[in-house]
């Protein structure tokens, strides 16, 4: 069967299977018809989804998810994928646990967690893979097992309250009654929405994703942009460990871990591709919306939580076979 | 025995608004080799696909050797009907006896795999096209050339009674087109079918024994190939590239590019070459013989030892950037695997690497300037359709290998360096390819063109370098050389006397 199905391929000319541009906005448009046509037929059933301060604490408390699917839009956009998101988001708890026992200031205690996770994507994640020419499986992979085992050392392998005032107010306040992880997600995405779509860097991500060896022979300098990609994705899950570690008011040895694979079901299913070259920040958006309505239609008309996830793979798995068969028709 | 083997009834093929294929009626003769011949997007690739099964028609039918209809690939495979595609896609990773022998029944017993008896198979058809040293090497070491070659055994092992090929000579050297010429007579003589579609007109009309002209999905013409018949086609399809010729251009200037000492990968070995302004040199050479190494090391693209200026200032080699900084643009060989950013749109093909102030601001775009720049270059290049976000990938080869072209050329480069600028492409494709080419002589670059073929060496450049084993064996101007010394030259055989050419035939390979 594989024998026979190899020489298909042999002697077949690659059909082209991409939609053009405007498509795909079609195509977004649908999605979002699509999750608000949920919202709508589930609201006369469920009267919790037509109360306000219900939606806000849930889109508060997937800001931090929709944080981490962004910079891993970035990622994957340009081939890739970063395993050790849900790890970072844990182990920058860690480090804002040592900073605060250090008794240093609170904005400098964001600036060096930030910095930290910054750090290990570019000058580990991103170095090694650019110019280490390693698989990025590979080298994720040893991230997304060494910083959760960093963080059971440095937390000496229990929860540790931290008291800090200011990521207290940041993963908990409100301005003019929106939540401020609401509002930071926001300007997450209005920051990378613009560094994607209008910047010369952003035209290079898609560029090094749809042919790296073509980006480079036109003058793209592909490894740095490759690093910076990384970068992007580290610091997104190290802003979103920040959320986490202020919403818990503790560091936890197992925090954030398997929120890689929640972001990277929102990142797939708005249309972004692990081939490369192809996906947007809207669909990343579109697709956490979409999951969030979902599962809050699904646990609110009391299936058992334990499903949720059984769901959810189902669900991605219909979605990428919908665009597979569109694709081959 | 029905004299006709494949018979194409009112075939369409839509692809959104586009009509590939506007309702063709056709049919092949048994025993024939028929060329499908039509300028760039005529559809005469999107009809070899609905013959071989790829593509499904809109509309129409198509009915194999023994009078069925084929639909889809398996009926296609059923009926005996092979496509070689132009690309090869092979796997690399293995063998060429394993790729040749890959899927045939009699290489394997129920699940296991019989190695000996795959490797008899694929030492069988692969005789006359290739030296049966190549049996065990790993298919990716080969070159390119090889490779089309052991992509052809590999159809043949599959025993076709129609065997399609689209464009079979673009990548294959001398040797090589030789090879096929003669497995092609065979299999004729033995009775098969073959179509061919190329746009290399000579070579094909050549070989056919029918011709088949399309036009905008239409046939336009149809019919044995006669004399007459090959000079009205040729007049036809080349209509367009003879109105655009350069006017001749004046004569060189100062010395641009300048290489000297360079070592390097593969025994890349040349002591100086000089490019001047206003000039095209073209390198030759067999395949393998370095010339795209050497081609690939002046660009920036591969490392070697050695120097290499633009205008007197080093640029540090194998940087590309650098090479780029310096003034050099580069068309790299092989537009689908180098080139070509299949998924995005022509407008950020045309402008990819592209850092100067015109089309940026600081890090960002400059969206109207990069609307109106694409939209010049897509009219200066001829690129067509004239759609600006259309994908690359659904753009004919020719037409993409203008986007290539445009990108390079719209950087005002000091030193473009074409690596087979219109490898696989149709004639009109390849008038508007060396007009743009010889327009950026004119404007005072040096421009360096690798040249497997030729008709292109002659027909485009002003000298000719050619290379053997990484080292330059000839340097000369053009009308100083013949067709048969360059041939002796990158062969490495001497003319007895080089004011009395020998026939090419006669040169010991």
């Amino acid at each position: 069967m594989t024998i026979t199905q190899s020489t298909t391929e042999t002697s077949s000319v690659p059909e082209p299977v991409v939609a053009s541009g405007p498509s795909t906005l079609k195509q977004q448009g649908l999605f979002f018809a699509i999750v608000v046509a949920m919202f709508l037929v589930a609201l006369p059933f469920l009267p919790q989804l037509r109360s306000g301060p219900y939606l806000m604490v849930q889109l508060a408390t997937y800001s931090a998810v929709l944080i981490m699917a962004l910079g891993q839009t970035f990622v994957v956009v340009q081939v890739g994928f970063d395993l050790s998101t849900g790890a970072m988001q844990g182990f920058v708890g860690g480090l804002v646990f040592l900073f605060v026992g250090w008794h240093l200031a609170d904005g400098l205690v964001i600036v060096l967690s930030l910095a930290a996770a910054l750090g290990i994507g570019v000058l580990v994640h991103g170095l090694l893979i650019a110019k280490g020419k390693m698989n990025f499986f590979i080298v994720t992979l040893a991230s997304f097992t060494i910083l959760p085992s960093l963080l059971r050392v440095i937390l000496d392998g229990s929860s540790k309250p931290v008291h800090s005032p200011a990521l207290d107010s940041l993963a908990n306040g409100s301005v003019l009654g929106i939540r401020t992880p609401v509002i930071i997600a926001a300007v997450v995405f209005g920051l990378m929405w613009v560094l994607l779509n209008r910047t010369v860097f952003g035209r290079n991500v898609y560029a090094v994703g749809s042919n790296r060896e073509a980006a480079r022979l036109a003058g793209v300098n592909v490894d740095r942009v490759t690093m910076i990609c990384y970068g992007i994705c580290a610091l997104c899950a190290g802003i979103a460990g920040l959320l986490l570690l202020g919403a818990l008011g503790a560091a936890d040895p197992s925090a954030g871990l398997g929120n890689e694979f929640f972001a990277l079901t929102a990142v797939l299913l708005g249309g972004t591709r692990f081939s490369g070259g192809q996906g947007t920040l809207l669909g990343t958006l579109l697709g956490l919306l979409f999951l969030i309505v979902l599962s809050n239609i699904l646990l609110l008309s009391g299936m058992p939580q334990f499903w949720i996830g059984a769901v959810q793979g189902v669900v991605l798995l219909i979605a990428v076979g919908i665009d597979r068969a569109r694709r081959d028709a | 025995m029905p004299t006709s083997s494949v018979v194409v009834t009112g075939v369409t093929k839509l692809y959104g608004a586009t009509k590939a294929l506007a309702g063709v009626d056709v049919s092949f003769r048994r025993g024939v080799v028929t060329a499908v011949v039509g300028a760039n997007g005529s559809g005469k690739s999107t009809l070899l696909r609905v013959v071989s099964g790829l593509l499904d028609p809109s509309s129409g039918q198509v009915e194999g050797p023994s009078g069925r209809p084929v639909r889809g690939l398996a009926s296609a495979q059923d009926a005996g009907i092979v496509l070689v595609p132009q690309e090869p896609t092979l796997a690399g990773h293995l063998t060429v006896w394993q790729n040749v022998s890959l899927g045939r029944p009699e290489a394997a017993r129920g699940p296991f795999l019989r190695d000996r008896a795959g490797r008899r198979l694929a030492a069988r058809y692969l005789e006359g096209l290739l030296p049966a040293e190549v049996l065990d090497r790993v298919t990716s070491t080969l070159n390119k050339s090889s490779r089309q070659l052991v992509q052809l055994a590999a159809a043949m092992a599959r025993r076709p009674v129609v065997l399609m090929l689209d464009e079979p000579t673009a990548v294959l050297d001398e040797d090589g087109v030789q090879a096929l010429h003669a497995l092609i007579r065979r299999f004729v003589g033995e009775g098969g079918t073959v179509l061919i579609v190329s746009h290399r007109l000579r070579d094909v009309l050549e070989l056919a024994d029918d011709v088949v002209v399309l036009r905008n999905g239409l046939v336009s013409h149809t019919g044995p190939v006669t004399p007459q018949t090959e000079h009205q086609i040729v007049r036809l399809l080349s209509a367009e590239e003879r109105e655009n010729r350069p006017a001749h251009r004046p004569d060189r200037g100062h010395v641009v590019l300048e290489a000297s000492g360079l070592r390097g990968w593969r025994g890349l070995h040349v002591e100086h070459l000089q490019v001047h302004a206003g000039e095209i040199v073209g390198i030759a050479g067999q395949s393998g013989s370095g010339r795209s190494r050497l081609a690939s090391v002046l660009a920036g693209a591969h490392p070697a030892e050695g120097r290499v200026t633009v205008d007197g200032t080093a640029f540090r080699l194998g940087s590309i950037r650098s090479a780029q900084a310096a003034g050099v643009a580069y068309i790299p060989e092989d537009r689908q695997v180098t080139a070509i950013l299949g998924n995005q749109s022509v407008a950020a093909n045309l402008l990819v690497g592209r850092e100067d102030p015109t089309v940026r601001r600081g890090p960002f775009r400059r969206r109207a300037a990069e609307q109106a720049e694409s939209a010049a270059l897509i009219d200066r290049f001829e690129v067509r359709p004239r759609d600006p976000e259309r994908h690359a990938a659904l753009l004919s080869g020719g037409n993409q290998q203008k986007l290539v072209v445009g990108r390079a050329l719209s950087r005002g480069a000091k030193v473009v360096i074409a690596d087979e600028p219109t490898q696989g492409v149709d004639a009109s494709a390849r008038g508007a390819i060396h007009a743009a080419l010889a327009t950026a002589a004119a404007g005072g670059s040096a421009v360096v063109a690798v040249c497997s073929e030729f008709e292109e060496l002659f027909e485009l450049c002003d000298r000719v370098v050619v290379v053997r084993d990484g080292s330059v064996v000839l340097d000369r101007p053009i009308a100083q050389v013949s067709q048969d010394e360059v041939l002796a030259s990158s062969l490495g055989s001497h003319l007895p006397d080089p004011t009395t050419p020998t026939p090419a035939e006669e040169i010991p390979s």
